[in-house]
């Protein structure tokens, strides 16, 4: 068994199996051998590290992507934005805790939890217009109307197709 | 207790945003650049955004099996994209190659290049060759082989009527008839081998592919034709005849049209045909599983399974109606191809996107020869049906805007790669037409961001034009908008008798010196498109 801190001092005790899915507790374990000691994680709070550990007990024992196949999945992965039933269901959270995990995934490295916050994010914005998308995110338009409108221009192409 | 405040999606790292754009398209990636300036700077130091929407604009899909988490080599390869783009606008045509095309392969009906190879065929004499024409250093597929037809036979009163090759699928095919007693029990065989060697295709489902019952078999008359193409997976037989032989009956001539897996299996019900008329015709395919046959319209078939027959999709209407159609361009389509394609790949980073390509052909109209035209049509619109009952689609609703139509001398020729065509249009003095300025080769790409960039000597052309046709009132007008570059050499008539077009060369066949009035070449002008010095390394 592991021990996790997180940021708020909850600690989390999770089997080493399931807590292996992240890349970056699977190394520190390696570095420092097997102890009691827990591990303190200051990025993470309780509320998101339950979401984590949620996903990785779901996917234990499902193969971690090695460097190679990585490279072979990529091709499948670019432009496909498909999510399977249970993460789906799983990423079905507000924006807030979407952008928490997918900043958790990213720092405890756990790939597959980031592409599948990824791509829920990618599909939110997909067929959006600029203002529609700003909306989205609560996001100020900053550019002056100068800008805008030739930045407008410049991605006309892609418009009418 | 570290604070932090509210996750909020522009709180992101600007690598994890742009990680998100990665899995959004060119048009996604585009808008989320116009949100704001933390935007715009994510797309703008993202070499990775940039080559998505670069490739698209360009209208090229990136081939498979490319590692995109590189970012160094994500870099160079956007810069040559880039690069490459560019080059086409500052081609020099004047610096040239010349390559001798050998005894007795000199007759250009029987001349094609495939791969930068040049691949030659000598009926009379049984003869068939091929050879690398100036191979580039990074050429990955360099193949050299020279056949007596024979050798390749099963059975020695076989006469082979066509040979075709394909370097990127090491594939050979070879069309012959066996002449029985009585003369009307000629059967047609086509058979595989390798293309450098001469054995079997260890890849092909068998030597021998067999034709369908409703596909001819037995008199063959001379004005027949006969043809196979090989296109990726895909192997076709053409040929049009009689529909009946009993020459006393109203008789009216066909087309007939099988197509084979010839990895997956020797038999196939994938078989078309069509009334010939007076129309000649043609086809060609349209990535994966869809084919196009041009004829009075164009038809839009779905050929997913070839044990069942093509599933007619869609029925597209010319304006007006043509005759003498010369064949369309073939598309060399490297989304077809598998073997093929990974030897590409390498060489290339990417692939043309078969649904934004140009099918070029040209037609007369209302049977008159001076009234010839050059349609060059984007492919797009037979991506962007709705699944369902077979439509009919009248011209107005598809072709003005997914079109351009061309003014065809007779002399003029032709060829189309990918986004772009090469054509050759009487060269103007501004004044008197009816004197003979000889020709002038111009380069049109129809890519959205070559027509966006106006690169070079690029002259856009985004206004629609319209062409008369004469002893009728018709006008056509079409828009597709396009960026068009014309050389300044100049050619005699005679010394343009075709043009071949392939990814960055051009290739000229020139006349045969000795034999001048002969529809033979004797050499091959190479134009070679210089683009950047990186050499690829995958």
């Amino acid at each position: 068994m592991v021990h996790l801190v997180t940021s708020d001092n909850v600690e989390f005790v999770v089997e080493k199996e399931v807590v292996e899915r992240s890349v970056l507790i699977k190394n520190m374990l390696e570095d420092v051998g097997e102890s009691d000691q827990s591990i303190p994680l200051a990025n993470v709070s309780s509320a998101v590290l339950r979401k984590v550990i949620e996903y990785c007990e779901h996917h234990r024992g499902e193969p971690l992507p090695s460097g190679d196949a990585d490279q072979n999945q990529d091709e499948t992965r670019k432009r496909t934005t498909d999510i399977s039933e249970w993460d789906q269901k799983f990423i079905t959270v507000d924006q807030e805790m979407l952008f928490e995990i997918i900043l958790a995934a990213n720092y405890l490295d756990i790939k597959s939890l980031l592409d599948v916050g990824c791509k829920t994010v990618a599909n939110m914005i997909k067929g959006k217009t600029p203002d529609e998308i700003r909306r989205l995110f609560n996001i100020v338009n900053d550019f002056t109307p100068e800008e805008e409108a030739q930045i407008k221009k410049e991605n006309e192409w892609a418009e009418d197709r | 207790m570290l604070l932090r405040p509210r996750a909020k999606f522009l709180s992101l790292a600007e690598e994890l945003l742009s990680y998100i754009l990665t899995f959004l398209s060119c048009k996604d990636i585009l808008r989320c650049s116009s949100v704001c300036k933390a935007l715009r700077q994510t797309y703008l130091s993202s070499s990775e955004l940039q080559y998505i929407t670069e490739l698209s604009g360009q209208q090229l899909l990136p081939a498979p099996g490319m590692d995109l988490d590189n970012n160094s080599s994500i870099y160079k390869r956007l810069q040559l994209l880039r690069d490459k783009a560019h080059a086409w606008f500052k081609l020099d045509i004047h610096s040239s190659k010349t390559v001798f095309i050998p005894e007795p392969f000199r007759r250009l009906t029987n001349t094609f290049v495939v791969d930068g190879h040049l691949c030659l065929f000598n009926e009379d004499q049984q003869l068939a060759k091929i050879f690398p024409i100036l191979p580039k250093p990074s050429q990955q597929i360099v193949i050299e082989h020279e056949w007596s037809l024979e050798s390749l036979r099963p059975v020695p009163n076989a006469d082979c009527f066509d040979v075709i090759m394909d370097p990127g699928e090491n594939l050979i095919a070879i069309a012959y008839v066996i002449f029985g007693l009585p003369t009307d029990d000629a059967k047609i065989y086509i058979d595989l081998g390798v293309l450098d060697g001469d054995g079997a295709h260890p890849q092909a489902a068998g030597r021998t592919l067999f034709l369908s019952n409703t596909v001819f078999q037995g008199n063959i008359l001379a004005s027949d034709k006969l043809e196979i193409t090989i296109c990726g997976k895909y192997i076709t037989f053409w040929h049009t005849r009689r529909r009946s032989f009993v020459y006393d009956e109203p008789n009216e001539e066909m087309w007939w049209l099988q197509i084979w897996d010839w990895r997956h299996s020797t038999t196939s019900n994938c078989v078309i045909s069509g009334p010939k008329g007076q129309d000649s015709s043609g086809f060609c395919f349209l990535g994966n599983d869809r084919l196009l046959t041009v004829s009075k319209d164009l038809r839009l078939y779905s050929i997913e399974n070839l044990s069942q027959a093509p599933q007619l999709l869609a029925c597209f209407l010319m304006p007006v109606s043509m005759t003498s159609i010369d064949s369309p361009t073939p598309m060399n389509d490297d989304i077809a191809r598998n073997g093929g394609l990974q030897l590409h790949a390498q060489r290339t980073m990417w692939t043309s996107d078969p649904k934004n390509r140009l099918l070029g052909f040209t037609a007369q109209i209302q049977n008159d020869a001076s009234n010839s035209f050059t349609f060059v049509i984007s492919t797009r619109i037979f991506f962007d049906l709705q699944v369902g009952r077979m439509a009919t689609i009248p011209w107005e609703c598809w072709g003005p805007l997914n079109s351009r139509i061309f003014p065809h001398d007779p002399q003029c020729d032709f060829d189309v790669c990918g986004n772009r065509v090469l054509h050759t249009f009487p060269a103007t003095s501004g004044k008197d037409s009816s004197q003979d300025m000889g020709y002038k080769l111009h380069l049109m790409d129809f890519s959205p961001l070559a027509v966006e960039r106006r690169q070079g000597l690029g002259k856009v052309v985004s206004e629609p034009s319209t062409i008369d046709i004469t002893e009728s009132a018709e006008k056509l007008t079409t828009f597709l908008p396009y960026v068009v570059v014309e050389f300044d050499r100049t050619f005699d008539a005679d010394q343009l008798i075709d043009i071949w077009f392939e990814g960055d060369r051009i290739y000229l066949p020139k006349p045969n010196t000795e034999d001048p009035d002969s529809d033979t070449a004797g050499e091959l002008e190479v134009i070679d498109i210089e683009w950047g010095s990186y050499i690829l390394q995958s």
